[in-house]
């Protein structure tokens, strides 16, 4: 059986076998506090929004004196005397780790990740991972358990605990690095964030940001980055939602030579290799994709700026495709799968945000 | 008053259509039992029925429930009595004991293939069909690293290939 209709199969007997809860829950009490809460909801809503585009107007007057070197209405101009303007300490902060960040061509980078529910004291995870990177596609990723070396076009993953080493086609998205990278764009661009303190870790001086992301108090993320105040570099992010926290530590090293064994995928000849490359047909184009398969590519109108084909993959054996789009600096993801049988199924995986996606999505509806 | 309390009830009343078959069904990969699924399954909407009215927008409604029903699931593992210092401990003791705990369902086939998958994989794996999540809203609930979750689920699909030729 194929994958696609086991995965049909399973939906259909979970739609079918869903008991039914929905009396019970109605006739459960409410909390008190939630009557009338969608009016002070909205009231919240309205202040929010009156803030940030105070905040937005506040930043864009500032660059525009940095900038453009508009005066101040008062200011004294008979001798040209421009009044200072300084940006936030934390805006300063973060547009720093952000430029120190996308200057890197090579970093080695070591995290250490623990979970852990607060109110139970449950471990829920503890990982430890190595990358060195060299580039979107030249890095080495590496868990206790799992190495995948990508190198060009392809990735090797050798899977430790099944003794098998598998060669697939290779992709950024495997990369911590980028996904950091990706976050630190992320913070500097849309959430709200602010220095609570200076911390000493291991003996190194850091800045603390805060940032605060989510639509409500109860759906709210609250992050907390450690920042070297030298390197710029992230020595530690804690994030809490609802009672669960995630401690990651890291440690980050120059590495203007990289050892270029270490990207080459050295593994134990006795282990067995599995060439995954032969279940896929690679285009890069989606032209050429077009020419190869028996049925209609559905290409959305509007990809969001900045973002180009990484590449077209068919899946050999079914009537699937993926299309793969990355934003220049290879951060951003945007995968679009497509099943095409007696019905076609389109599936979408990214790293933006919802506001983006949904009008991907909306699109390719159409 | 009256209708603002219906119209919030109508609006749960879709929520709960929406996620009722992913929150039981992802419920179920963890606690492989049907009746205390159902119980959590149970608690979960409750709790999002209190908490929908104070819900500014729905953005992340999608991955806020799926924690909330995750952080009951766990609880109530814990609640077992299991010894559970390390949920990843509990994984893998669990994964040696064979036919200890399967997979409740009716479908001998769905049974059979994911008794195979480990407990993090059917997580993944219920969270992926049952409930069409993405790999980063995935991350977000499990707290996983988005690439990791990736090539977890590319074993999933591998390991589910190799058992499906039998079908």
């Amino acid at each position: 059986m194929k994958l696609y209709y086991f995965y049909k199969e399973c939906r259909k007997y979970a739609n079918e076998h869903t008991p039914d809860v929905l009396e019970k829950v109605l006739k459960a009490p409410l909390n008190e506090n939630t009557e009338n809460t969608s009016v002070e909801c909205q009231k919240r809503s309205v202040w929010n929004y009156l803030l940030t585009s105070f905040i937005a107007a506040a930043i864009l007057m500032s660059l525009s004196i940095i900038f453009v070197n508009i005066h101040f209405w008062g200011s004294n101009k008979e001798n040209g005397i421009v009044p200072k303007v300084t940006l936030s300490p934390s805006y300063n902060i973060v547009y720093a780790m952000q430029k120190t960040y996308d200057n890197i061509k090579t970093i080695v980078i070591e995290g250490k990740e623990i979970s852990k529910n607060m109110k139970t004291n449950v471990v829920l995870s503890n990982n430890s991972w190595k990358e060195i990177y060299a580039g979107p596609l030249n890095y080495r990723y590496e868990t206790p358990d799992f190495i995948r070396v990508v190198n060009g076009d392809k990735s090797w993953n050798y899977y430790k605990d099944l003794n098998r080493i598998e060669i697939i086609p290779s992709d950024p998205s495997g990369s911590p690095f980028l996904a950091l990278k990706s976050k630190i764009d992320d913070i500097a661009k849309n959430d709200s964030y602010k220095l609570v303190g200076s911390e000493k870790i291991d003996g190194i001086d850091t800045n603390v940001i805060e940032v605060t992301s989510g639509n409500s108090k109860d759906d709210s993320w609250v992050e907390t980055y450690w920042i070297d105040k030298k390197t710029n570099f992230i020595l530690k992010q804690e994030t809490l939602h609802n009672d669960i926290k995630t401690i990651i530590m890291y440690k980050t090293y120059f590495a203007s030579d990289i050892d270029k064994e270490s990207l080459k995928p050295n593994f134990p000849s006795n282990v067995p290799v599995i060439d995954r490359l032969t279940e896929f047909d690679i285009f890069h184009s989606i032209n050429d994709a077009q020419k190869a398969i028996n049925f209609d590519i559905i290409v959305p109108d509007k990809i969001p700026k900045g973002f180009k084909l990484f590449e077209v993959r068919k899946y050999k054996n079914e009537n699937a495709i993926e299309l793969d789009y990355y934003n220049e600096d290879f951060t951003k993801f945007i995968f679009i799968q497509e099943y095409h049988k007696d019905k076609t199924t389109v599936n979408i995986m990214s790293n933006l945000n919802d506001d983006v996606l949904k009008q991907l999505k909306d699109d390719l509806n159409k | 008053m009256h209708d603002e309390k219906q119209k919030n009830d109508d609006e749960f009343i879709k929520i709960y259509m929406k996620y009722k078959t992913p929150v039981y069904f992802y419920v179920l990969s963890i606690l492989k039992d049907a009746g205390l699924s159902e119980d959590i399954m149970q608690e979960t909407f409750i709790r999002v029925r209190t908490n929908i009215y104070k819900y500014g927008s729905i953005n992340n409604l999608r991955t806020w429930i799926m924690k909330i029903a995750r952080n009951l699931a766990l609880n109530c593992l814990r609640d077992r009595k299991f010894e559970l210092l390390n949920y990843e401990e509990i994984n893998a003791n669990v994964e040696k004991a064979v036919n200890v705990d399967e997979f409740v369902t009716d479908s001998i086939m769905i049974n059979d293939v994911l008794n195979y998958l480990s407990n993090d994989e059917r997580e993944i794996f219920s969270l992926h069909v049952f409930g069409c999540y993405t790999h980063r809203e995935i991350s977000q609930i499990l707290n996983i690293p988005q690439g990791t979750i990736r090539w977890k689920y590319s074993i999933i699909k591998k390991k589910l290939r190799e058992l499906l030729k039998k079908y």
